[in-house]
């Protein structure tokens, strides 16, 4: 009898035990598991907080740059169309009918062309509209934009169907599109340039080719090249893979793409 | 000797519950100050009727307290849980099974005894919801800093007692026997330590939630 009571007593007391530590456990563990939560979440609201930091970044220097190009078009485009107006008023001659008329019709399709342009430049700078004609659109502008200069032969080709992609990222494919070929315009000498939109199910792919003199990648990016490094941080914004391939004989060739 | 050191562990809880939940700021947490004065005062009668009036059974006052005990216990888990989930149904259910166990079993001792089966039901019921607010803890998307968190410290309290207790409510009984013949309180001791967990937690969780309130004004 004193055995089994003492037995039961072991019994119990073993269970109770054994019951307490397993309680234990279970709330150590429901601990571990919460401080685990939390530390994700923090890292994950750090990620957050610097991915806004490099999109409000990205988002000025898009607006300094756009300035820039708005300067440049002004001075070496637009300006340029205005003074040739200014020149044929100034030396129109109205004792002579037939030249005073056809310096007339001249002077009207500079005026027709410099509205054009104009309204191309207002078009290319609004980011708003950008997003709404969206990158095909956009593009077509440039690439008659750089076809009237004269100084280039430049091409858009498009393959599959290209998707209707967010404003942002619109917007963001748009402007480092632009600054590629500014690039192209103010440093590669190039005569040709050609542009390939294509689309599959997966991915979005934008290759820029010209037939420039080239650079060293490497280099620029030595010499402080912030150009190519801002290509590459929008690139990482909009979870594309951009790549640059150069050489002298070749030309450029700059591919970014973008999984949809 | 007036006070067994249960019933000091349930006075001093009771006494932190007054200092510590005042009306507005606390909440829901408020109510648990008549529920532990009302247990103190149950712990007390008992202790009275089987040491001061030398009555061998006080079981009855037990029996009296359990459906005021579960029945709070209840509405107060049913009030922590109701931002994850709606457990009304399944308080509903668990609480009538109980009523009706222990009714019937109430009704066949003429309440003179201890409803063990009304009691082991409702431990288990309890663990039970306890399991579920864990469950609900792991898997709720938002992040709770616990060691401030007060409704975790008490279902952690209740939890520990009553899954502590299942093994001494199934052989109650037996330990029961076992005192008379060897004088070995094994039940009264483990219930010394399941209950300074309940009513340290239980302590604790009231003064998280004082902290809280007045950190936030």
């Amino acid at each position: 009898m004193q055995i089994q009571a003492d037995n039961i007593i072991i019994l119990v007391v073993s269970i109770t035990l054994i019951f307490l530590i397993a309680g234990l456990f279970l709330v150590i563990y429901v601990n571990v598991y919460n401080e685990k939560k939390g530390s994700y979440l923090e890292e994950k609201k750090i990620l957050k907080q610097q991915f806004e930091r490099a999109f409000l970044q990205s988002q000025l220097e898009i607006k300094e740059q756009t300035l820039q190009h708005i300067a440049y078009e002004l001075h070496d485009n637009l300006g340029q169309v205005a003074s040739l107006i200014k020149i044929n008023l100034c030396t129109l001659q109205l004792n002579d009918p037939a030249k005073a008329g056809q310096k007339i019709e001249d002077t009207k399709e500079l005026v027709r062309q410099l509205i054009m342009d104009l309204k191309t430049l207002s078009v290319s700078l609004n980011s708003d509209r950008v997003a709404q004609l969206g990158i095909v659109n956009g593009l077509e502008n440039e690439v008659e934009r750089l076809n009237k200069t004269g100084q280039f032969t430049a091409t858009l080709k498009q393959g599959g169907s290209i998707p209707m992609l967010d404003a942002n990222t619109t917007i963001i494919l748009f402007r480092m599109a632009q600054e590629i070929l500014n690039n192209i315009v103010k440093h590669s000498g190039a005569k040709r340039i050609d542009i390939t939109l294509q689309a599959s199910e997966n991915l979005f792919t934008l290759v820029c080719r010209d037939d420039g003199v080239g650079f060293d990648r490497e280099e620029k990016i030595g010499n402080g090249g912030s150009g190519l490094l801002n290509l590459q941080n929008r690139a990482k914004l909009i979870h594309a893979h951009l790549t640059i391939r150069s050489s002298h004989e070749n030309g450029t060739t700059v591919s970014i793409e973008l999984p949809i | 000797m007036i006070f067994t050191i249960i019933i000091l562990f349930s006075f001093t809880c009771w006494l932190s519950s007054l200092i510590l939940l005042r009306k507005k700021q606390a909440g829901y947490l408020h109510h648990m100050t008549w529920f532990l004065g009302l247990t103190t005062m149950a712990e007390l009668s008992g202790y009275l009727v089987y040491f001061q009036f030398h009555q061998k059974n006080n079981y009855w006052v037990f029996n009296a307290f359990l459906p005021v005990e579960v029945f709070f216990l209840s509405w107060l888990f049913y009030k922590i849980l109701s931002p994850y989930c709606n457990c009304k149904p399944w308080i509903l259910a668990g609480l009538t099974v109980f009523f009706t166990i222990y009714l019937y079993e109430s009704f066949q001792s003429s309440f003179l005894g201890l409803s063990m089966n009304a009691k082991n039901f409702s431990s288990v019921f309890i663990i039970v919801i306890c399991l579920s607010y864990y469950y609900f803890l792991l898997k709720s998307e938002e992040y709770i800093r616990l060691k401030t968190h007060a409704p975790f410290w008490i279902v952690t309290g209740c939890f520990f007692f009553y899954f502590g207790s299942v093994t001494c409510d199934i052989f109650f009984d037996h330990l029961l026997s076992i005192n008379k013949v060897t004088i070995k309180p094994v039940r009264y001791v483990i219930f010394i330590v399941l209950n300074f967990i309940l009513y340290s937690s239980w302590s604790y969780s009231f003064l998280c939630k004082y902290r809280q309130t007045t950190s936030s004004y």
